[in-house]
């Protein structure tokens, strides 16, 4: 297990950098000069060359790209171009509210689809699978833009129930995670129920069943146990996606969040801003995954017990 | 074993059986795929869908781009049957016009992400060795981007744009695809007939695109029938984002976004391309979760 | 009903409601099993041997249905029982182990564990510490070395040996009264095989629990059982104690089965050993007459027409036309 996590926190390491020397080639590299991106063109050379300096943009490429990484070992991101404050700090301060916002989606979405997948999943074929697997499918093909617009209109404009702008108390949060949550729910239920089936096919379900264990436990210890695998790869996939994908609605409720952040910077054009925020939310990506790879191992003898390669 | 088989386990080997007798797998595909009408009808919702986009433009009863500022905002009538928005344009024109914009945005999206991906995907799952560590760890690390964050980013440095949508979604969502065509590849690869054809003294490339693509060509229909959607979602958030289409031009993501102001006064305005776009979203996730059971079980997982 | 028969199946017919129609997995079979007694069942791939087991568990899976017939256990027809009756039956008054020793235990939980469930189900009376020392005192009465140590391993750091097992300890957990074996040695290496039939041939003796043997290894039939039935396309065609089915086979199908071994052979798939000219009838098709005919090197015209009946021969039976006289004179003595 130790050789097992070495490997995978190694493995983390080398795809951060990648992340980072990525996104420093689209946003350095790629334009030209970040500079005209961020003024617009229309500032005089005088500016330019002074905002140039300003950034250490007047460098080398690779001295940049060293010093970027050097300082980012170190938690410092740059300043932000318009606000003026270190980017680290607007992060951390973004992060709070992204992160309760997925959280609470995660689980809201899991006891959601856990109880619907398995459901499926044990009565398959049947009117009750199908029924469900619809209702899956239509959440999945609801665009969450105009979800969010129809609840806003709802439950703040006409029954004038639930607050629609801002992300200062829980109340605020229920309609934006009601909307993440439905979306997310019907991927993962029909992903759940495909994992089900998967493992109620296995021999030792068989063996189960032939020592005269009920089917309720048969389904619950047996199954769900070796079906718990995926989902927890689910989680963690899901996580992710809801903390780099929360954008929109984070927008359209105005939270406090790290993709409205994202958004406002790419509006300013705040290249520091943007840069640090693709970093920050890849890293958590992949501590996520980490994470996750790290539960798996826990969770299977084969790879908790050996370890060793994958 | 075969002990106690179960139903799921006896298709898959009727669809292996099938994969082997190769000729009859589109046939017998669609056999299956006519028994659910749920799969029918999202197949001629996305034919009547695809009918609007190439038809559209000549279907108009109102130039979608122009408007009349003294019928702004207005509800359905007789002469604009889905009503006006902010600048007195036609929405029932508009919607129609905005079809083509999208549903290309979507297909043409995911034939790039699909272009590269297979060839990457083939390429790691062939040559294996170096190359596939190089492609995969590539993989991994696209992987790890918050992808409409890292789209947007792209979006930013190239500019607005329909060209540049087709380049950010297609530049990060190929990995999915590479990935599973990588391992189809890899298992292809030491299958029997591949061996046959090597000692029959065939060489690399014709083994690629005459075995292991043609092989490959369900998983790829099935992989492009289901991430159609995403892109046209992702146009969506583009559009909202102000890096959509450039004006006057419609698309459904646009429209959306544009009735956002007006919800109150004209809530008719965001219904119907709201409605077209959940609906269309929902027919190709429907067909495509049809089209891979029919064409190949063995995805069920992926 | 005899004083020592513990499981009498009458005329059981299993079928399965298919899309394509119904298919007679299983028609119209019969045999019995004595106390102490071991019944092989043996037959072609597909012939429905393991359908048969299911049969008997009550498990029989989705499109498939009993659709006639009685299993008596005991003079207790299983067939009558509910679903939750028929659960204590399972895994405690009869018991299986399966072919793939591998994958026939769950992964994610300890084997002590896992022998231990049955008890939690069907031993109430027992608590967890008695549970646990019966586990162990199982593993050991199968040659499990250090089975404490063992008792907390989990399936995959065991040898497929070991494995088969610690299924045949979690079979015997609750002393069943009959051990359904379905292929217990054909994913096994010889040497393995051969320790694992000792240690059934132990068990048979030494707890004299009654065993259905489901192989396709006629030298796993010669070495462990008393009697043997042969089936052919969901049907019995014949049933006779060991010895008489290997001095003196009687149905041309059992003669072709026996014909067909060869003297060695190890590593291969078994269901390649038999090649019997012919294909196996397909059974959504209703057929007439003997469904061997088509394969059989005795076949007359008449076999095509009529199915034949079962015919009592010297300590058993045969369904083929050709011992219909042998009756007779039976008959007639
Ligand atoms: N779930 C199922 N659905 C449809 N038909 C089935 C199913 N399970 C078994 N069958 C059919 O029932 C028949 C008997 O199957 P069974 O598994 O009992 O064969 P078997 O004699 O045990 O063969 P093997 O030696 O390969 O284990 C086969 O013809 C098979 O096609
Ligand atoms: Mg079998």
């Amino acid at each position: 297990m130790l050789k097992y996590a070495m490997e995978r926190i190694l493995q983390s390491s080398l795809v951060l950098l990648g992340v980072t020397l990525i996104t420093f080639i689209l946003l350095n590299v790629v334009p030209g000069d970040p500079v005209l991106i961020m003024l617009d063109q229309r500032a005089d050379q005088l500016t330019i060359d002074r905002v140039r300096h300003e950034l250490g943009i007047d460098r080398p490429l690779p001295t940049q790209y060293f010093e970027f990484l050097k300082n980012a070992v170190r938690g410092d991101l740059g300043t932000s171009f318009f606000k003026k404050r270190p980017v680290t700090e607007l992060l951390s301060s973004a992060f709070g509210a992204t992160a309760k916002l997925g959280l609470m989606t995660l689980a809201v979405s899991l006891c959601m689809s856990i109880p619907m997948g398995i459901l499926a999943a044990v009565f398959r074929g049947s009117i009750i699978d199908r029924a469900i697997m619809f209702l899956a499918m239509l959440f999945m093909s609801l665009p969450s833009l105009w979800l969010a617009m129809v609840f806003q209109l709802i439950f703040g404009v006409f029954l004038a129930a639930l607050p629609i702008s801002g992300s200062e108390t829980m109340r605020h949060y229920i309609l934006p995670v009601a909307i993440l949550a439905i979306g997310y729910a019907g991927g993962a239920s029909r992903l759940i129920r495909n994992n089900v089936i998967d493992s109620l096919g296995h021999d030792f379900v068989t063996t189960a069943r032939s020592k005269g264990v009920p089917e309720f436990f048969v389904v619950m210890q047996h199954v769900l146990k070796n079906a718990a695998i995926p989902i927890v790869t689910l989680i963690g996939i899901q996580l992710r996606s809801v903390l780099g994908g929360a954008m929109i609605i984070e927008t359209i409720f105005s939270m406090h969040g790290l993709g409205r952040l994202a958004i406002d910077a790419i509006n300013t054009r705040d290249m520091p801003l943007i840069q640090g925020n693709v970093v920050y939310t890849a890293t958590v990506f992949v501590v996520i995954n980490l994470v996750v790879d790290l539960v798996y191992g826990l969770l299977d003898p084969r790879v908790r017990l050996a370890g060793g390669e994958s | 074993m075969i002990l106690f088989r179960n139903r799921t386990k006896l298709y898959e080997e009727v669809g292996m059986a099938d994969v082997l007798r190769d000729t009859g797998l589109y046939k017998d595909a669609w056999r299956r795929l006519k028994r659910s009408p749920a799969a029918l009808v999202a197949m001629g919702f996305i034919g009547f869908v695809v009918f609007l986009a190439i038809f559209g433009p000549y279907l108009t009863p109102h130039d979608p781009n122009l408007g009349n500022l003294m019928v702004r905002l207005k509800p359905p009538s007789a002469t604009h049957w889905f009503g006006t928005d902010q600048l007195g344009r036609d929405v029932f024109s508009r919607v129609i016009a905005g079809t083509r914009i999208s549903l290309f945005i979507g297909v043409v999206a995911e034939l790039i992400a699909l272009t590269i991906g297979v060839i990457m995907g083939t390429i790691a799952g062939f040559f294996g060795g170096w190359v596939d560590k190089l492609i995969s760890r590539l993989i991994e690390i696209l992987s790890s981007f918050p992808f409409l964050l890292f789209a947007l980013a792209i979006m930013m440095v190239l500019g607005p744009g329909i060209i540049n949508i087709f380049i950010a979604i297609g530049l990060l969502s190929w990995t999915n695809v590479a990935r599973l065509i990588r391992g189809q590849v890899m298992r292809l690869k030491t299958s029997e007939y591949v061996m046959a054809a090597r000692a029959a003294g065939a060489n690399e490339l014709s083994i690629i695109f005459k075995h292991l693509i043609p092989n490959c060509m369900s998983t790829i229909i099935v992989i492009l029938t289901m991430d159609i959607p995403g892109a046209i979602m992702t146009e969506t958030f583009f559009s909202y984002i102000g890096m959509g289409v450039r004006p006057p031009h419609a698309s459904w993501g646009k429209m959306l976004s544009e009735s956002r102001m007006y919800m109150r006064t004209a809530p008719t305005y965001s219904i119907f391309s709201g409605l077209l776009l959940m609906l269309t979203v929902l027919a190709f996730n429907t067909f495509g979760d049809a089209l891979r059971d029919a064409l190949d079980p063995r995805l069920k997982n992926k | 009903m005899h004083e020592n028969t513990l499981l009498e199946v009458n005329n059981l017919r299993t079928h399965f409601f298919l899309e394509k129609g119904v298919l007679k997995a299983i028609d119209g079979i019969s045999f019995r099993v004595a106390k102490g007694e071991t019944l092989a069942l043996v037959g072609e791939s597909g012939c429905g041997k393991s359908l048969t087991a299911a049969s008997i568990m009550g498990l029989v899976p989705s499109p498939g249905k009993v659709v006639d017939g009685e299993i008596l256990l005991n003079g207790e027809d299983l067939l009558q029982k509910t679903q939750k009756e028929m659960r204590q039956v399972r895994g405690s008054r009869i018991t299986m182990i399966f072919q793939e020793p591998m994958t026939a235990l769950n992964p994610v939980f300890t084997i002590g564990w896992q022998i231990m469930e049955p008890l939690r189900y069907h031993r109430k009376d027992l608590t967890k510490a008695e549970a646990k020392e019966r586990a162990i005192e199982l593993l050991d009465l199968l040659r499990i070395p250090l089975p404490r140590q063992r008792f907390h391993e989990y399936p995959h750091q065991l040898s497929g040996g070991m494995r088969q097992r610690v299924l045949i300890a979690m079979a015997l957990a609750c002393d069943p009264d009959l051990l359904i074996c379905d292929e217990p040695t054909t994913a096994l290496d010889v040497t393995v095989q051969a320790q694992i039939l000792d240690l059934l041939l132990e068990i048979k003796e030494k707890l004299g629990t009654s065993i259905i043997m489901i192989t396709h290894d006629l030298g796993v039939v010669r070495e462990i059982a008393d009697r043997v039935a042969i089936m052919y396309a969901g049907k019995i065609v014949e049933e006779n104690s060991t010895h008489e089915v290997f001095n003196q086979p009687r149905h041309p199908y059992t003669e072709a089965l026996l014909n067909s071994v060869p003297r060695i052979v190890q590593g291969e798939r078994q269901e390649e050993l038999y090649q019997i000219p012919g294909m196996v009838p397909n059974l959504l098709k209703t057929h007439q007459g003997c469904l061997f005919a088509p394969r059989c090197d005795y076949a007359k015209e008449l076999c095509f027409g009529v199915t034949p009946e079962e015919h009592l021969v010297l300590g058993g039976l045969v369904a083929c036309r050709r011992y219909s006289e042998e009756v007779d004179l039976r008959e007639l003595n």
